[in-house]
């Protein structure tokens, strides 16, 4: 079921489109992984989302109400990071929380308790936030994010600056909220190695546009593939093949971009020339890869 | 509403900016209170080592050539005069504003003017006789001897036997007469019943005050063609006479009887427009409150909560006001301490007189009521100024452009008074409507275009302008990316 429905919005700062008919849906249990190269537009999307910016044209709609027309009741099931999780420098971590559960109906202090203990600052929650590393911190805007037991979680960047075992902690946590919790999530992030752990599904902008909004698993396997060959030689394969999508991997390894059907007539072309083969196998394309080459590089209009 | 407001109080009483600004306030206020007691108890004191050095300085400037200039002769003797009696003064403990000091001023004056045959009112005072060295030291001993049989309260018993009708009424005009000499007559009565002799303390001048006030009263009164200078003149005569005739009729000419004008205004000197103590912290709050939430970033948390930008607005401004209240009434609290331990003559439930312009009428307060009504007229002022800082704040989301701001809104209005001969319509912004205490009692704008309903009026207009415009713009602003 979508709870999250961006519908075909529009910013324009000054003369400079910056959004083009951005549309897409997060449904509950998903984890949407909302990827772009740098100056995209990923920011700018989220602050439509959460209203932190005004929408020029479209919509978006969260559990079922227009964010325009009735922001509360759109905004009342978020929780968000954006940007960097801000807090109140000059109070603690709890004093933060505190503050944020005031504004909500219904917080005890045992949910706060349980959110400190989930994000493990038990120890450090009554410094002051101006004394906490930037991962305490981030452990803290999550914590911040959860306090209204959202069912939608936007997070730009939830693992910044998070040592090995807290990346693992918070991408353990994400899974379970969209398991368990039905929660419909979106986490937009750079580490893209990371985020396809655990993501179930990946938008990806450029310049403003999706270029691509589909499963992961749908995304890492495109129809051409990469195959990975070993021989007993790899000499003179770029002769055989032409240097057309080949990739010579070492003396005996070489890579070839082609699509499954091409594959028994490159088999055939390799024995006829006195290759012999030891294996062969699909290679599937990173996340990094398949963003890639929907993005063709790094390149802001 | 109540939520947003409570969290944004929390957060500013936790803010270590806070408590800063009130420390520092707090030193301020003290030291005020403790320089303002030590001034009042140096005048108070004889010093009159330093008054003799004054005059015998300024005696100096009288000569020229150790020759003594003609045109300077009156006000040559009169320094000798001051420092003989003063001289005298010290060695019999007299109090300088006292009665005694006054016949030992006027007894070594008039010697004076004879030894150095000054001319007055075309009289030369050799006309009575040249006086010589040993003649002028024993009139002046023979005055020493006076001294001491001296009962100040007898030279008003004098001008009451003496009284002398006829001549009285040479200063009125006919129709006056026996109402000046009824009310002169009962001044004469009430210093003798009150022991209220000739002196230069507060209570004698405010009789000697009160009659020359009566006399233009008089002449002015039953004028229905009077200009507006002397229109003018008219109120504040009225006043003195009314104002007497009250204390007189309750008996509260002697300061010490209960009736206190100046605890009010220290008290209220923090509502004092001009006491930049209350803007330095409105300036803190306000800076705060926006600008600092959008440098910081957590603008982004609070917008992103299931509350309304009109809501969020109106929950700041609604917290600016009452913080503002709050510092207000703890620096009242302070200055009230401070003047109940440091100033000696302060009393906070003295009687405070005030006499009001428009009822032509003496109306009695204590020192809180007066405080409140003072507060009830300010309000404007410090609702109009927040909501000006708080706009600028919103508008260019940087602190320092909102705390120069404020500053601005102190010296923009002293400087644009210079212009408004030229341009009139200056007169109407906010920081001129704003002064609504100037009409407290019946009193006047300095700005004369300007009247309280008119300024009351373009007041809440300003507030409500303001307030939307504040909310419109919060309401529209993009958080940028940072």
């Amino acid at each position: 079921m979508s709870i999250v429905k961006v519908d075909k919005i529009n910013k324009k700062f000054g003369k400079k489109q910056i959004l083009h008919d951005v549309s897409f849906e997060i449904n509950e249990g998903e984890i949407l992984g909302f990827i772009g190269p740098n100056g995209a537009g990923k920011t700018t999307t989220i602050k439509l989302m959460l209203g932190l910016q005004s929408i020029d044209s479209g919509s978006v709609t969260i559990n079922g109400y227009d964010l325009k027309k009735d922001f509360e009741k759109a905004i009342k099931g978020v929780g968000g990071i954006i940007e960097s999780p801000d807090m109140y420098m000059y109070l603690s971590g709890r004093q933060n929380l505190k503050l944020i559960a005031n504004m909500y109906k219904g917080i005890t202090k045992k949910d706060i308790e349980d959110l400190i203990k989930l994000v493990g600052l038990e120890k450090r929650i009554d410094d002051k936030v101006s004394k906490y590393s930037l991962g305490m911190r981030q452990r803290l805007g999550i914590a911040a994010a959860l306090i209204s037991k959202p069912n939608v979680l936007i997070l730009d960047e939830p693992t910044n600056g998070l040592d090995p075992q807290g990346i693992l902690e918070i991408r353990e946590l994400i899974k379970k909220l969209a398991k368990e919790n039905k929660m419909a999530i979106m986490i937009s992030s750079h580490n893209l190695s990371e985020l396809e752990n655990f993501i179930t599904d990946a938008c990806i902008i450029q310049n403003g546009k999706i270029v691509s909004n589909s499963s992961i698993k749908k995304l890492k396997s495109l129809d051409v593939s990469k195959y990975r060959f070993k021989l007993n030689k790899t000499r003179g394969i770029k002769t055989l093949f032409g240097n057309n999508n080949i990739e010579v991997i070492d003396d005996e390894t070489f890579e070839i971009e082609v699509e499954k059907k091409d594959i028994n007539s490159i088999l055939k072309k390799l024995i006829s020339n006195d290759f012999e083969i030891y294996s062969l196998y699909k290679v599937s394309m990173s996340l990094e890869e398949a963003f890639i080459k929907e993005t063709g590089g790094n390149v802001i209009e | 509403m109540n939520k947003l407001v409570r969290n944004e109080l929390y957060k500013l009483f936790h803010k270590k900016s806070t408590y800063i600004y009130l420390f520092i306030i707090t030193v301020l206020l003290v030291l005020i209170s403790y320089i303002s007691n030590k001034s009042i108890q140096l005048a108070n004191n004889n010093d009159f080592d330093s008054m003799i050095a004054t005059s015998q300085s300024n005696i100096e400037s009288f000569k020229d050539n150790n020759k003594i200039l003609d045109e300077f002769k009156d006000s040559y003797v009169q320094e000798l005069a001051n420092i003989d009696s003063l001289k005298l003064a010290k060695e019999r403990n007299v109090d300088v504003l006292s009665a005694e000091y006054d016949y030992i001023k006027s007894k070594v004056y008039a010697l004076y003017l004879v030894k150095y045959n000054v001319i007055e009112n075309g009289y030369s005072y050799s006309d009575f006789g040249y006086l010589s060295e040993e003649d002028f030291n024993n009139k002046l001993n023979e005055t020493i001897k006076k001294l001491d049989n001296f009962v100040p309260i007898e030279e008003v018993k004098n001008d009451l036997n003496n009284l002398n009708k006829e001549q009285l009424c040479k200063s009125v005009s006919k129709k006056y007469c026996d109402e000046y000499y009824n009310v002169y007559k009962s001044v004469l009565e009430y210093r003798i019943n009150n022991n209220i002799p000739y002196t230069q303390h507060e209570n004698s001048n405010v009789l000697t005050s009160y009659l020359e006030a009566y006399l233009t009263y008089l002449e002015l009164r039953d004028n229905k063609n009077l200009s507006k200078e002397k229109k003018d003149e008219y109120r504040e005569v009225l006043k003195t006479v009314k104002l007497t005739q009250y204390r007189m009729e309750h008996n509260l000419i002697d300061n010490k009887k209960n009736v206190d004008l100046g605890s009010a205004s220290f008290i209220a000197s923090p509502i004092d427009e001009n006491t930049i103590f209350l803007i330095f912290g409105i300036i803190v709050i306000a800076c705060g409150i926006f600008s600092e939430e959008f440098d910081k970033g957590t603008i982004k948390q609070l917008l992103i909560k299931p509350y309304s930008r009109n809501k969020i607005a109106v929950a700041k401004i609604i917290t600016c006001l009452i913080a503002t209240l709050i510092f207000l009434i703890y620096f009242i609290i302070v200055n009230i301490l401070c003047g109940q331990l440091l100033i000696s003559a302060f009393d906070i439930n003295s009687t405070v007189l005030m006499y009001d312009y428009n009822l032509e009428k003496v109306l009695v307060y204590n020192g809180f009521q007066l405080i409140g009504l003072y507060l009830l007229y300010k309000l404007p002022y410090l609702i109009l100024f927040t909501l000006i800082i708080l706009l600028v704040s919103v508008i260019t989301r940087n602190t320092a452009i909102s705390a120069v701001s404020g500053f601005m809104l102190i010296i923009l209005p002293e400087i644009l008074s210079l212009l408004i001969d030229k341009f009139k319509p200056l007169a109407y912004l906010p920081f001129y409507t704003w002064r609504l205490d100037e009409f407290m009692f019946g009193g006047r704008s300095t700005i004369k275009q300007l009247t309280f309903n008119n300024s009351l009026i373009l007041d809440i207009v300003y507030i409500v302008i303001f307030s939307i415009s504040l909310i419109i713009v919060f309401k529209r602003t993009d958080i940028k990316n940072q």
